[in-house]
């Protein structure tokens, strides 16, 4: 930057007109158009805008939030295969010592202790099924019929 | 928010952080000090991080209250912050200034005459190369009062210099 450029953008700070662009291209070059007082000032503010705290400073605060940080513990394969085998072993002497549940005869003929009630109730189950059985012989009459007239056909044929 | 979204939007401010605190208590070990400690505290409210629309800002304001804490707690003064800022002296002592004695005491120099207000808008805007947009939004003051300050501040500091004929302020 020319000396002239420099004295303008002093004149332009001082009246607190000057853009932050010129303020940092004015702090970025050698300020040889600035008065000697006025340079010592440029050029303080320039040093104390590059002080910094450096990667040591990042290093110990990241190091400190990490350690404030919850961790997410990974589980060891290993460690799943045990558990897993634990489990199945509890599930397997869990089942092995379970009561084994007695089904309850509930017959109701043999709870009925009238013998005329029992006679009654018998006479029904034995009627029921014998007209099952009518049932199923008509359907075996229908069945011879069907097989006459088969044969019928093929020695006609 | 994570370590990595901690590193990504909240650690790049810590030097302009440092130079704010810096420019406060003028004790470059205490202004770390500080820094760190406004590191911590954001790190531990960074639940709240999520709802801050400006971060640096929030940043800024923490450290700004921090740093003229621990002013106020060097100088043993039992006083509120607004006193602290209008009190202001640095707290710049021959045995903090061992490193960069001669910047500091310029900096120093620069800003011991400027009001609390010229004095903070200076600080952000030649210190820390804020726009005026951005002061106005960490401070909360409205244009011409940043255009105002930082006018006055630049000429009361020409002033010390020698260079201003006709100053009234």
């Amino acid at each position: 930057m020319k000396a002239k450029k420099q004295s303008e953008i002093v004149e332009k700070y001082w009246e607190g007109k000057s853009r932050q662009a010129e303020e940092q291209a004015l702090l970025n070059s050698d300020l040889s158009g600035v008065a000697t007082d006025e340079k010592a000032y440029f050029e303080s503010i320039k040093q104390f805008s590059e002080l910094s705290l450096g990667s040591d400073f990042e290093a110990a605060i990241l190091e400190k939030i990490s350690a404030d940080e919850p961790k997410i513990r990974q589980l060891n394969p290993s460690w799943l295969l045990k558990i897993a085998a634990v489990f199945a072993l509890g599930l397997s002497f869990y089942f092995m010592y379970q009561p084994i549940p007695v089904l309850e005869e509930s017959n109701e003929i043999a709870a009925i202790e009238d013998p005329e009630e029992a006679f009654e109730v018998t006479k029904q189950a034995l009627l029921l099924i014998s007209e099952k059985l009518n049932k199923a012989s008509a359907v075996d009459v229908g069945l011879d019929k069907f097989e006459d007239a088969r044969n019928k056909i093929k020695q006609g044929s | 928010m994570s370590t990595e979204q901690f590193k990504k939007d909240i650690l790049p401010f810590q030097d302009k952080l440092y130079r704010y605190a810096l420019s406060i208590v003028f004790d470059m070990e205490l202004a770390k000090d500080i820094v760190q400690e406004v590191l911590l505290k954001v790190w531990a409210k960074r639940a709240e991080l999520e709802t801050i629309d400006n971060k640096e800002a929030w940043c800024i304001r923490i450290t700004r209250n921090l740093s003229y804490d621990k002013l106020k707690l060097s100088h043993r003064k039992n006083v509120g912050l607004e006193f602290a800022e209008n009190e202001w002296d640095g707290g710049l002592t021959p045995s903090n200034l061992t490193e960069n004695k001669d910047l500091m005491a310029a900096i120093y120099d620069s800003m011991k005459d400027l009001s609390a207000q010229q004095r903070e808008i200076f600080r952000l805007r030649d210190l820390l190369g804020y726009s005026n947009k951005e002061i106005k939004e960490i401070l909360g003051l409205n244009d011409s009062q940043v255009k105002v300050n930082l006018f006055r501040a630049r000429q009361k500091i020409k002033l010390k210099l020698g260079k201003l004929i006709n100053y009234e302020g």
